[in-house]
């Protein structure tokens, strides 16, 4: 009984250390980069070319976001109710851009917009240039994190219990009526979470914007750029302010899960 | 009235089969049965939560088996209330109803006038239970469906919401199909139903 205790302890003392390496894992580039970072981000938010940088990012993820909340929030809906014709289908599209490596997502994006092809030219005719543009890291990000605002608000809607909808219903409403009074405010910190991941997905996005739109910067191509002109010493100061920046989604959906976890106690 | 003639309905592992049974009009029956009978899910099929896969249901004489649920005039109280919990009392009672008057009216009837500007989340189960079906009395509807409503209430003030229910019944002659393991709660019942295995079984007055 005592060596199988012992074993117990052995095998939860085994199991912490890999769970602490990997959190050293981690932690620590991330930690070095904002301590050798730090003293370099001053500079970094007097530089035109970064403020310039953090205003496409923060402009075109936020667009990004809006568009995911808006067309994706149906889709969201639709995966989170009982089964439907076409459901796995559906459900295969949005999970697609997850599989697939972000540089690739952006030249998958780069043969429907240019100009060569027949949406493309449409496109241009219409006056809507996205190659180079920040319609083009617009794109990008919606491509790479839509899947994500999907999949969390999908979990979101599936916790709001189907009675309640129900409930509003056999009081008058329609159905839409009642998603808007019932469901969408008792859904909405998870909406607002899956917003944030969203955006903080965008704002980190290099490997599909890069294809899209090297031009106009945003703060990850901004710092690739930097690192392969001017090497690590030149990257470091945007590498951390873009690592600073990643803080506020954190931050703000840390305040979403203490103000729930302080409803659900009241 | 409520009239289900051959009515099935399948809800996961569960089978509604052939059911068959009418409630007069204006009458208060007492539906009764074991645990997992199907009495809940009986309510829900009525209330339009749920679709016969064969069968007709008629309220009033209209058949409303594919009627949408906020046009069928059917009410109910889920077995756990189902207040929307980021409404006040006073917003849940007024979600359906025709005004506020009549909000009021039955927050005095029923004793929870001193609710009303509370949170949902802050109420006790039996004040829940009140207000729940204080919300689904407000629209007036032709048919109101019960499921234990009063199970979280203590006796004293079981019976006093039964009385009140049972007087507000009479006078605004609506139709009440009432779920319940009570036996007490038949005591304003006009007819009684009773269920088994997914099939009612009938008792009484109603049966066709």
């Amino acid at each position: 009984m005592r060596a199988g205790r012992n074993g117990l302890s052995l095998a939860h003392a085994g199991a912490w250390l890999l769970g602490a390496a990997l959190l050293l894992f981690l932690a620590l580039p991330i930690l070095l980069l904002v301590l050798l970072g730090a003293a370099g981000i001053g500079d970094a938010l007097r530089d035109h070319e970064t403020i310039a940088a953090l205003e496409t990012t923060f402009t075109t993820a936020t667009a990004a976001t809006l568009i995911a909340a808006l067309c994706g929030s149906p889709i969201a809906y639709a995966l989170s109710r009982p089964s439907f014709r076409g459901r796995t289908v559906i459900a295969a599209i949005v999970d697609l851009p997850l599989l697939i490596p972000h540089p690739v997502a952006g030249i998958a994006i780069l043969l429907l917009v240019s100009r060569d092809t027949t949406f493309g030219s449409a496109l241009l005719d219409a006056g809507l240039r996205v190659v180079g543009t920040p319609a083009g890291i617009v794109a990008a990000m919606l491509f790479v994190s839509a899947p994500l605002y999907i999949s969390a608000a999908r979990e979101a809607f599936a916790r709001v219990d189907r009675r309640y909808e129900f409930v509003a219903r056999t009081l008058g409403d329609t159905s839409v009526a009642a998603f808007r009074r019932v469901t969408l405010p008792l859904a909405r910190r998870g909406l607002a979470s899956a917003a944030i991941v969203t955006w903080a997905r965008a704002v980190s996005e290099f490997g599909a914007v890069v294809v899209l739109a090297y031009n106009p910067k945003v703060v990850s191509v901004l710092s690739y750029d930097r690192f392969t002109t001017g090497g690590l010493r030149d990257a470091l100061p945007i590498a951390a302010t873009l690592v600073v920046v990643s803080f506020l989604p954190l931050i703000a959906l840390r305040a979403l899960r203490y103000d729930r976890s302080n409803e659900a106690v009241s | 009235m409520i009239e289900c003639r051959g009515v099935s309905a399948r809800v996961g592992n569960f089978m509604l089969r052939d059911v068959s049974f009418a409630v007069s009009a204006s009458a208060y029956a007492v539906l009764t049965g074991p645990t997992a009978s199907g009495k809940s899910t009986l309510l829900e099929l009525i209330a339009g939560a749920v679709a016969p896969t064969t069968g007709k249901i008629n309220i009033c004489g209209v058949d409303i088996t594919s009627t949408l649920p906020e046009l069928r005039n059917v009410g109910i109280v889920p077995q756990h209330g189902y207040l929307f919990p980021h409404l006040s009392v006073r917003a849940n009672m007024a979600y359906g109803a025709r005004d506020t008057r009549t909000v009021a009216e039955l927050a005095q009837r029923f004793g929870i006038g001193h609710l009303m500007d509370r949170a949902v989340v802050s109420l006790s189960g039996g004040e829940r239970q009140l207000v729940a079906l204080c919300r689904a009395l407000a629209p007036r509807p032709a048919v109101l469906l019960l499921d234990e409503p009063f199970s979280a209430l203590d006796t004293k003030s079981r019976e006093a919401a039964l009385h009140r229910f049972g007087v507000l019944q009479a006078e605004q002659a609506f139709t009440v199909l009432h779920v319940t393991h009570q036996e007490g709660d038949a005591q304003f019942a006009s007819e009684r139903l009773e269920m088994a295995n997914g099939v009612v079984t009938i008792a009484g007055v109603g049966a066709i």
